[in-house]
């Protein structure tokens, strides 16, 4: 059977070749022609790189493929040799009766000739002759595309500006266009670049946004586009982030300050032991998981010995007192709902002449009021109800009391309650630093665009801030930024040593920072750039030039028996809220003018933005 | 011109030489009847597939065609006894089958006694001629004969020759007064060969050999004893197991209700053939290899002998009969719907 077996291996190897040939004339030459239009219509209009174009050679690949490992019986090829040389039958009925035994004699004598026949027959075939080679001729279809590939050839390439305006996907285009408007300097919006970069980790919506921020520095560096368009996608780039938060937003069911606030003091509390640092060091980097890996891994080493018990039971007690001054903390959330619930009650009652509209736009307003705090309210309970539960697992996991097994299972249980919480505050971490990434590129981007007069505007910024640090009036009397800054809530302290653990600002925390307690783990940190030349800090109090809307902050329209209440439920109408955001937009742009412009070591670039974060008005 | 019969056993050659032998006395068989029937070769081969596969043979054909004529001849070419019944209406079971008959006493016997006179059905061939039209009694007297090889009458079972063959003919034209035989009847037949009007140069040799003074004489070639060798060799020979599930793939596909019915099958069968059937099929694609001098049967061979195998054991449905739908053109369809199986590579 060797010439046999020999001769089907030939016409197999012949049948596939013959297949792949008619296969890739058939199939794969129309088909690469086609792609290869595609490809060629895509960088001409699109801008798509060239190199898809490779893709036109992958029909050839699949048919050669196909026509090597589509399953082919021998008995098929035996049959088709048979058919063509007359054979009846004979290659294939010798190829299956080999591996037929019969306790006939007679019979098996008959194979036998049978066996040697074919041999014989095998001897005398030529695979040659079986399977030739052949194309198939050109069709239609072959000529349609050809002609398609040729017309694309013609096609002009479009602009990348033109793709620009064109498209509505941030990001994906701006980095192949065509260089052709103004360079712009981008080396100050390296910390900017680094934030992002650092954004850039992971697969989710702030990922995208941040490398297609990156994207857009890059293009406007390079003069790809303009900054008119630098800032057109920006905002486009804006709207996903809102998209986002607010995916996020409907999505919470826990207030993810205080979550973050947890995962830091139970990250704070493990750091204090070796055995628990790589856990303390995954929570800080919000991972989750490998916190929770990190946590049950301390647990099985903590077994080994006692003194790595000790050390774990150390870490858990620290991380219980830790979580337990962040559960204590006071909020008022409940206190502003109540207040907020008693205002609209009251609003509802109240049967005064005014305008219906007015009053159901008033109305409304308090209603939404209330809405957002009942929700805030929720969020927060169900967040101390987390950290009530972290608290106790870790109480549970160094409990001698109970055994090793128990507390074991404490342990998993308190890593994967922080895994998720970890998780949750860092989607909103991560969107806090989005947006406010955002915002610089944003800022940054607009002051380059007017960089002919930036330095003049810097300039004149700097001379009036010099003069109200040095208690000088502006034109026709007017208040400097420094002055207005002053209002009411500067305190000297704010501006000093930032070593120092943050007191807190009475007037300003509550209502301008996130969570309204952060002040209290960070407190104030400002840079002693701004305001150390001032010798009276206060500047004259009589002779500011208020303007006219702060004074609607009025005593008799707040509530309560301080001031500090009357300001805040003031400010609960907006009339104060709107006025500080005013100061607080001034005070922020001048510290971000010298932060982009002026080169700053990062670490206390970072306190600067962590300060104006801490201060920035609610929204 | 005398012919040396082959009368010895060959089993004991080397098998090449036993089908050697085999084909060369074949060909004497069948030069041997040629010389007397003009052309119908596929005829005489299917007759000739008949006697040594043991099986009968329905052979259908309008008058003169030399149907009686190529069965009397085989006879005479095979040194087998010969026995010829003209089937009428009249005719009655005990004239084939044999009956009792009352003897005389004779001198020294006390009693007339009954004493059984065989019919001519103890033969080696028998021509049931114009079989449909006897009465199905009489077509029934065959059944027993043709399914056993054994007759009963007179109270007795008696036994047939080992090489019992029955050739039956019957006039396709003439539908009055005839009785259409049995489907089961039928289904014993291993054949039904269609008699095809021979051509024009045939026509002119019958002329010129039957009204001349020239007679063509019919001498044995081979024995009994041969014959049921070479059915034995028959046997034995191969035959590969993609074949015969071709074979049995052919035959479900001629049952409406299969699968792989084609839709002639499905639209005017009302029965399809039975598993004898398949047993013909393969039986006489063997001796059709056989004859050819080749091992073991081929694709083409079991499609050659189909349409004979088959087509008097399809039954159509009234749909078919009233359309006369020809029952060859429904098996064409089944060959070509039916794939050549194949099996995987080998091991």
């Amino acid at each position: 059977m060797i010439r046999v077996l020999r001769l089907l291996a030939v016409v197999r190897r012949r049948e596939r070749l013959a297949a792949a040939l008619v296969g890739l004339s058939r199939y794969a030459l129309p088909a690469g022609l086609l792609i290869a239009t595609g490809a060629l219509l895509a960088e001409r209009l699109l801008g798509a790189a060239l190199q898809w174009g490779w893709a036109a050679v992958m029909p050839i690949f699949l048919v050669v493929a196909w026509a090597y490992v589509r399953p082919r019986p021998w008995r098929a090829t035996a049959r088709r040799i048979d058919e063509h040389y007359h054979l009846h039958d004979l290659l294939g009925s010798a190829l299956e009766l080999a591996r037929v035994t019969t306790s006939d004699s007679r019979s098996r004598a008959l194979i036998e000739i049978l066996l040697v026949d074919a041999e014989a027959a095998a001897a005398n075939c030529d695979p040659r002759r079986i399977v030739s080679f052949s194309f198939v001729k050109p069709r239609m279809l072959d000529a349609f595309a050809a002609f398609a590939l040729v017309l694309a050839a013609m096609v002009p390439s479009v602009d990348a500006d033109e793709r620009d305006t064109s498209s509505s996907t941030v990001g994906a285009h701006v980095s192949h266009g065509s260089p052709g408007h103004e360079t712009v300097d981008l080396s100050l919006a390296e910390p900017i670049r680094q934030d992002l970069r650092g954004l850039q980790r992971g697969e989710d919506d702030i990922a995208h946004m941040a490398n297609a921020v990156l994207e857009l520095l890059d293009a406007l560096e390079h003069g790809t586009i303009s900054v008119d368009e630098a800032l057109a996608n920006l905002e486009a780039l804006e709207r996903e982030l809102a998209n986002a938060e607010q995916r996020f937003e409907t999505t919470l069911e826990d207030d993810p300050g205080m979550l973050e606030h947890g995962v830091e003091a139970l990250a704070d509390g493990l750091r204090s032991e070796d055995l628990t640092r790589e856990a303390a060091r995954a929570l800080d980097e919000g991972r989750g998981q490998d916190a929770e890996r990190a946590l049950s891994e301390s647990g099985q080493h903590a077994q080994t010995s006692e003194e790595h018990t000790a050390a774990l039971e150390r870490a858990l007690a620290n991380a219980d007192r830790r979580l337990g001054e962040v559960a204590d903390r006071k909020r008022d959330t409940a206190s502003r709902l109540a207040e907020a619930e008693r205002r609209l009650r009251r609003e509802q009652k109240r049967n005064d002449s005014e305008d219906a509209n007015d009053r159901e736009r008033r109305l409304q307003q308090q209603r939404d009021r209330v809405d957002e705090l009942r929700r805030q309210h929720e969020r927060e309970q169900n967040a101390q109800r987390k950290l009530d539960e972290l608290q106790r697992q870790a109480a549970q996991a160094r409990d001698r009391n109970d055994s090793a097994e128990q507390r074991r299972r404490a342990l998993d249980r308190l890593g994967r309650s922080a895994a998720n919480a970890a998780s949750t505050a860092r989607t909103h971490q991560r969107l806090r630093h989005g947006r406010e990434a955002m915002e610089e590129a944003k800022r940054f981007i607009r002051r380059s665009g007017q960089q002919g007069d930036a330095n003049d505007r810097r300039k004149q910024q700097a001379k009036r801030f010099s003069k109200a640090a040095q208690g000088k009036r502006g034109k026709q009397g007017k208040s400097t930024l420094l002055v207005e800054g002053q209002i009411g809530d500067g305190e000297p302290d704010m501006m000093l040593d930032d070593d120092r653990p943050g007191d807190g600002q009475p007037g300003d925390h509550q209502d301008g920072q996130d969570g309204g307690d952060s002040s209290e783990a960070a407190g104030p940190s400002a840079s002693d750039t701004m305001g150390t030349g001032s010798q009276e800090p206060f500047g004259d109090e009589h002779g500011i030039d208020v303007r006219p809307k702060n004074l609607r902050v009025t005593p008799h329209r707040g509530h309560g028996a301080t001031r500090a209440e009357i300001i805040r439920t003031a400010s609960q109408e907006g009339f104060a809220a709107e006025a500080y955001r005013d100061v607080y937009q001034d005070y922020r742009s001048f510290a971000q003018s010298t932060l982009d412009q002026e080169s700053m070591p990062t670490s206390a670039r970072k306190r600067v933005k962590r300060y104006f974060r801490m201060i920035q008005p609610r929204q | 011109m005398s012919t040396a019969i082959t009368t010895h056993p060959r089993h004991v050659l080397d098998p090449r030489q036993e089908l050697e032998a085999f084909k060369h006395d074949l060909d004497r068989l069948v030069r041997e009847i040629q010389r007397v029937v003009v052309g119908q070769d596929d005829v005489i081969r299917s007759v000739v597939t008949c006697l040594l596969a043991g099986g009968h043979g329905l052979l259908e054909g309008v008058p003169g065609l030399g149907k009686t004529l190529l069965i009397r001849t085989l006879a005479g070419a095979v040194s087998l006894t010969f026995s010829r019944i003209q089937f009428t209406p009249d005719l009655m079971p005990a004239d084939i089958v044999g009956t009792s008959v009352l003897l005389d006493a004779e001198a020294g016997a006390q009693a007339r006694r009954l004493q059984y006179q065989p019919g001519p059905i103890f033969s080696n061939i028998v021509l049931a001629d114009e079989i449909n039209r006897a009465t199905p009694k009489t077509q029934s007297a065959l059944l027993e004969a043709m399914a056993e090889g054994q007759v009963t009458a007179a109270g007795e079972t008696r036994k047939l020759p080992d090489a019992f063959l029955v050739l039956a003919t019957q006039n396709p034209l003439e539908m009055e007064g005839t009785y259409p035989l049995p489907e089961a009847q039928l289904d014993r037949f291993l054949l039904k060969i269609d008699v095809a009007f021979p051509s024009e140069t045939e026509l002119i040799s019958i002329l010129d050999r039957t009204t001349g003074a020239d007679t063509q004489d019919v001498s044995p070639v081979i024995d009994v004893g041969r014959v049921l060798e070479m059915r034995s060799l028959i046997r034995a020979m191969p035959v590969a197991p993609s074949l015969t599930r071709y074979v049995v793939r052919l035959l479900r596909a001629t049952h409406p209700e299969d699968s792989g019915a084609p839709d002639l099958v499905r639209r005017y069968v009302r029965f399809g053939a039975s598993p004898r059937g398949a047993q013909a099929m393969l039986l006489a694609a063997r001796i059709l290899s056989a004859l050819d001098g080749r091992v073991t049967p081929s694709v083409e061979d079991v499609r050659h002998v189909m349409a004979a195998a088959l087509r008097h054991r399809i039954i159509l449905n009234f749909e078919g009969e009233a359309e006369g739908v020809a029952v060859d053109r429904v098996l064409a369809q089944v060959v070509a719907s039916v794939p050549v199986d194949l099996i995987g590579p080998p091991s």
